[in-house]
């Protein structure tokens, strides 16, 4: 498949991204997590990319944290169009690759559980993913297609 | 290995688990409590709001308009006294701009909007536009903005940097203008650049009385203000510091606040070069995922 050279767009961590133009989205995770929605329908796609699991006061309420990022994009994708019924989803991330004492607690896993939780909550498949282990991964998402490529990263990030 | 051994290095393994387990408990239970007393300020904060907003909005446009009228109403030839009120005119609408500024780069955070711009730009160029635009504040408390390029920053010698020059800005703008806020008169504010194993490291240094030390993780808490009573000094809503921090955390950096050594505060602020593309791979090396078509 020849897509290269075609415009993509970065997303940093913290942030947020939905279209309804095709677009390609690439992204890099380590024990970060990037809950991705599509509307197979309405072909309209859209990925988050947080740190850590829960919004607890610190800081700004921002699309750093699971439970914020994962709402907000919900909400955007609506706002553009989509329709609930029809939405699915992949998570990707959540590895193992932070050694620092102050992230001891599987950060990596908890933001995986964290996700499939709420979307248990809200009722959205989850269609693939690719979570845990020990490296980091970089990802490509059309949100035009729905689809995604990945790819892992030897070192540690 | 006879089963007794066995036994007990089980039991031994189970009650390492445990001692973590419970290390891990206390750890959650603590952090309840600490999201338990943000819930409390927050709902504090509800109370605060309409006068903080007084204070930092209509105020200022308040002034602004009696400023107005009464350079409206000048006699000829009072140029001294137009100059004057024109300055502080400046100064009402620096400080709501300010403000606002600050307002919709934290709306644009918690929005996940904010996009990064990278680009190569002049680590000088942006020590000196700082010391511009807080000229008038700055001349108001007599108060001395220095900025110094060590070590291998040499100022003759420019040097570029590539990082989103706007969110470096607007960290820098908020470290000074609060370190003007607390600085008192005629003190010196010393803003430090130097290149640091690949990050640009900035040190902003003041003389006021630094954040203590139990109160250095709370700081960075959105609409939090140390001193909570609405006065001249303690103004705007408290969400400088969270700025700072968000921004740097995306630009890949870290904040330190350390007690500066003449007594003080000094915050230390580093962010590693970005690389100016980010580039596209060939995808014959990445594996598509097994629900690629819908």
């Amino acid at each position: 498949m020849n897509i290269v050279g075609k415009s993509h767009y970065f997303l940093h961590p913290s942030t947020i991204w939905v279209s309804k133009e095709p677009q390609w989205v690439t992204t890099i995770l380590g024990s970060c997590v990037s809950v991705c929605f599509f509307d197979p329908k309405g072909k309209i796609g859209g990925i988050n990319h947080f740190m850590l699991p829960y919004w607890n006061g610190n800081g700004l309420e921002s699309p750093r944290y699971g439970n914020v990022a994962i709402f907000q994009l919900y909400q955007k994708m609506l706002e553009f169009g989509a329709n609930k019924e029809n939405l699915v989803c992949k998570i990707f991330g959540g590895a193992e690759v932070l050694g620092e004492q102050q992230f001891s607690f599987n950060v990596g896993q908890r933001n995986i559980e964290l996700a499939l939780k709420i979307l248990a909550e809200m009722d959205i498949p989850v269609v693939s993913s690719s979570t845990g282990g020990k490296l980091g991964r970089k990802i490509h998402y059309n949100t035009g297609t729905g689809e995604l490529f990945q790819k892992y990263l030897g070192k540690i990030i | 290995m006879n089963s007794e051994t066995k036994l007990e290095i089980d039991l031994e393994a189970c009650r390492q688990r445990n001692s973590q387990l419970s290390i891990e408990n206390d750890e959650l239970v603590r952090s309840l409590f600490e999201v338990n007393d943000k819930l409390r300020d927050s709902e504090k904060l509800k109370g605060h709001f309409i006068s903080n907003i007084t204070n930092e909005i209509v105020n200022p446009f308040t002034s602004v308009l009696a400023l107005a009228q009464n350079i409206k109403q000048l006699k000829e030839g009072d140029i001294v006294h137009a100059h004057r009120m024109a300055e502080m005119i400046y100064l009402e609408a620096f400080q709501l701009d300010f403000q606002l500024k600050n307002i919709f780069a934290a709306a644009q955070i918690e929005a996940g909007n904010e996009e990064m711009k990278q680009y190569s730009f002049r680590i000088d160029e942006l020590g000196e536009s700082l010391g511009h635009y807080f000229e008038s504040l700055l001349a108001k408390r007599n108060i001395r903005l220095s900025v110094k390029f060590i070590n291998n920053l040499n100022a003759d010698l420019p040097v570029s940097f590539v990082s989103d020059k706007k969110k470096v800005d607007l960290i820098l703008k908020n470290l000074i203008s609060n370190s003007i806020k607390y600085s008192p008169e005629n003190s010196v504010i010393d803003l430090e650049f130097y290149m640091e194993r690949g990050s640009l490291v900035m040190e902003v240094s003041d003389h006021g009385k630094g954040i203590h030390e139990v109160d250095r993780k709370i700081v960075f808490d959105r609409f939090k203000q140390l001193d909570e009573k609405i006065n001249s000094i303690n103004t705007g809503h408290g969400l400088g510091l969270s700025i700072v921090q968000a921004y740097t955390e995306m630009l890949g950096g870290k904040v330190s606040l350390n007690d500066n050594p003449e007594g003080g505060l000094k915050i230390r602020i580093s962010i590693p070069e970005s690389d100016e593309n980010v580039g596209w791979d060939d995808l014959e090396d990445f594996l598509l995922d097994s629900e690629a078509s819908y």
